[in-house]
């Protein structure tokens, strides 16, 4: 028995493998054998008929950003003469839209905007919970409310305090990246660096908060760089418990990187089966079908995950830097009932929330063209 | 009718394609070996079809092909894989595996033709250890990349992918080659019967075959059913012209005008 054969044992029995396991496997070739270990992780923590999806909008209230990411092909300088901030009309019909396609959920992210005060976002929160009690207000990632903490010259705390007390009900995973400052520093620019990232999640897990964690991978990272991104996170889950879920993805390389080559769904299938098995506290992981698109993103759920994220209304950062894929709802559902499972929505903590189906045996087309191919 | 001899390789992404074909055809003798090694039965008239690499289909001396059937993916395949230490434009030496000389040909053509690299070229053969490589990068196809152990390696690059992206074109891996002068009378519905059978039993065929690849059967018949494209439409056969031009500007398969199918 090899030591990649023994850490996949382990690590599919459930027990805890340690950063060098996780090395180990990064350097095993095996997508499926690796996606098999992963898959029985996921059995064993999702041993239910469904597989789940959330319906939201991805909603950019600003492209205006202190930062320079060298892969975003989506930030402006405010001077910009197409920088934006989207006025109420806009947000508030952005979110009728979503509620009338069933939609529970709006995830907003800038822009890390160099002058909107803090006052700014506690009334925009306001306003819309005041409006659209039922929709949750997944928004400001990390970056951003450490990008807050900073400007308002307030302790962090406080800042999350105030946005929570306003409406704010998750906190999206985004701008993670790699959680390693050697990496941060030479990809972005004026961005929270690893522990601030982590501070942010820590602070806002305590408050009683909850959110998602990510990893952006594929660009000038070493394995070693990857373990130790999901390290911290598992360290930092350990702690509080407050991620609902992992989501990973492959650069979609734009703006300085618009040359530099993307990787594709081999390594993408392989990072998230390896993320399955190393993080045992996380819940769930959601496919990214939208940067892979939906064949990969059905496949992905024989990797490691068990939710194929959300039915993206709209999605304006992956889809400045090139590729971005659609699924309609239907969509959704008809290819997580392919692969076995009965489609069914959830909200962010992972609740049911629609009817449940009729309880009939899954017959799968014998023969289907229907996902959307790449080209 | 005489006996038509067929040859194919034994892989999972083949089975849809010769599950039932000598029911459908009693004349057809049927025997399984390696993608090259077909491909030198075909050319020393030991068999009469075969289901051999594209580019071995351009090597070969007035091969025809049945129409409408191929192994192709249209974006990734996920078993021919281009492992690299460096981006694509930075690849300076490569290790090619011997066992595929159609995603050989491939790698080549990517780094030529798209990046504009003309790295050393290190063939692997077939039997040779993948570990304790010096190029920059290597391609592996199927089991070898899965025994692989490639620290350094950080880049993995799906060729099927890559070729979509930058064609814009389905790959079209294999296709049922036919020696020049060979007749397919009445044996050509049944590759067609045969292939539509498969395909419409790909549940039942990943049911069997998942255990012994120890795959899961639900991944497996997804693979077979959407990974892995058994067509060959107006958008495949442009995808084959462009890697036969392609091929052929590189020198690598001779230059001939030709993409037709059997008549």
């Amino acid at each position: 028995m090899t030591t990649i054969d023994r850490v996949l044992a382990k690590a599919a029995d459930g027990t805890r493998i340690t950063p060098d396991e996780c090395l180990a496997l990064f350097s095993c070739r095996d997508l499926h054998k690796l996606g098999r270990a992963a898959h029985a992780v996921t059995l064993r923590l999702h041993p239910e008929p469904y597989r789940t999806f959330n319906i939201d909008r991805n909603i950019n209230y600003t492209n205006a950003c202190a930062a320079v990411c060298d892969f975003c092909a989506f930030y402006r300088k405010s001077a910009d003469a197409d920088a934006y901030v989207l006025s109420r009309e806009e947000l508030y019909k952005k979110i009728e839209e979503t509620i009338a396609l069933g939609g529970d959920q709006v995830l907003m992210q800038g822009g890390m905007h160099p002058s909107l005060k803090l006052e700014w976002y506690e009334e925009l929160l306001r306003d819309l919970k005041a409006r659209f009690p039922g929709v949750n207000l997944h928004a400001f990632s990390p970056p951003e409310i450490w990008h807050f903490h900073k400007l308002n010259k307030l302790p962090l705390e406080t800042v999350l305090r105030r946005l929570k007390d306003a409406g704010l009900g998750s906190l999206p995973g985004g701008g993670g990246e790699i959680l390693v400052d050697r990496v941060r520093k030479e990809l972005t620019k004026g961005k929270a660096l690893a522990d601030e990232w982590l501070e942010v999640c820590r602070v806002w897990h305590k408050l009683g908060g909850k959110g998602t964690c990510t990893m952006m991978f594929g660009h000038i990272e070493t394995d070693a760089d990857r373990v130790e991104h999901l390290t911290r996170l598992r360290d930092l889950q350990d702690e509080t418990g407050g991620f609902t879920a992992f989501i990973c993805w492959t650069m979609q390389p734009g703006h300085k990187m618009a040359d530099f080559p993307e990787m594709g769904a081999f390594e993408y299938l392989r990072t998230q089966a390896i993320a399955r098995l190393f993080l045992d506290n996380v819940p769930n992981i959601q496919s990214s079908w939208v940067t892979q698109g939906g064949k990969i993103g059905q496949v992905a759920l024989f990797f490691g995950a068990n939710d194929m994220g959300s039915l993206m209304i709209e999605e304006n950062v992956v889809a400045s830097a090139g590729t971005v894929h659609y699924l309609t709802l239907e969509e959704i559902k008809r290819s997580i009932r392919e692969a076995g499972w009965e489609p069914r929505q959830r909200n962010v903590y992972y609740q049911l929330i629609d009817e449940a189906p009729p309880r009939t045996p899954i017959a799968a087309p014998l023969r289907d063209t229907s996902l959307p191919l790449l080209g | 009718m005489a006996t038509l001899r067929v040859g194919a390789v034994n892989y999972l992404n083949t089975k849809p394609l010769v599950e039932r074909l000598t029911d459908f055809a009693p004349d057809i003798d049927l025997s399984f070996d390696l993608p090259s090694q077909l491909a030198d039965q075909l050319a020393a008239g030991d068999l009469d079809v075969g289901l051999v690499p594209v580019v071995e289909f351009f090597r070969g001396d007035n091969y025809t092909f049945v129409k409408n059937i191929a192994i192709g993916s249209r974006g990734p395949v996920l078993s021919v894989t281009l492992f690299s230490k460096v981006p694509w434009a930075a690849i300076r030496s490569v290790s090619l595996d011997e066992g595929s000389r159609t995603s050989a040909a491939l790698t080549q053509m990517i780094l030529r033709k798209r990046y504009g690299v003309t790295p050393v070229v290190e063939p692997l053969p077939i039997a040779a250890p993948a570990d304790d490589l010096t190029t920059d990068a290597v391609l592996l196809i199927g089991d070898r990349a899965m025994r692989a152990c490639l620290p350094g390696y950080r880049f993995a690059y799906d060729l099927g992918e890559e070729w979509t992206a930058w064609t814009g074109l389905p790959m079209v891996f294999a296709v049922w080659a036919v020696r020049s002068g060979v007749a397919l009378g009445d044996a050509e519905a049944a590759f067609h019967r045969a292939k539509e059978y498969g395909l419409a039993h790909a549940g039942v065929i990943a049911q069997r075959e998942a255990a012994a690849l120890g795959l899961d059967p639900g991944y497996c018949r997804r693979y077979m059913s959407n990974i892995i494209r058994y067509d060959l439409g107006p958008a495949e056969l442009a995808g084959m012209t462009r890697y036969h031009e392609l091929a052929s500007e590189l020198g690598l398969v001779p230059e001939r005008a030709r993409a037709s199918g059997a008549a």
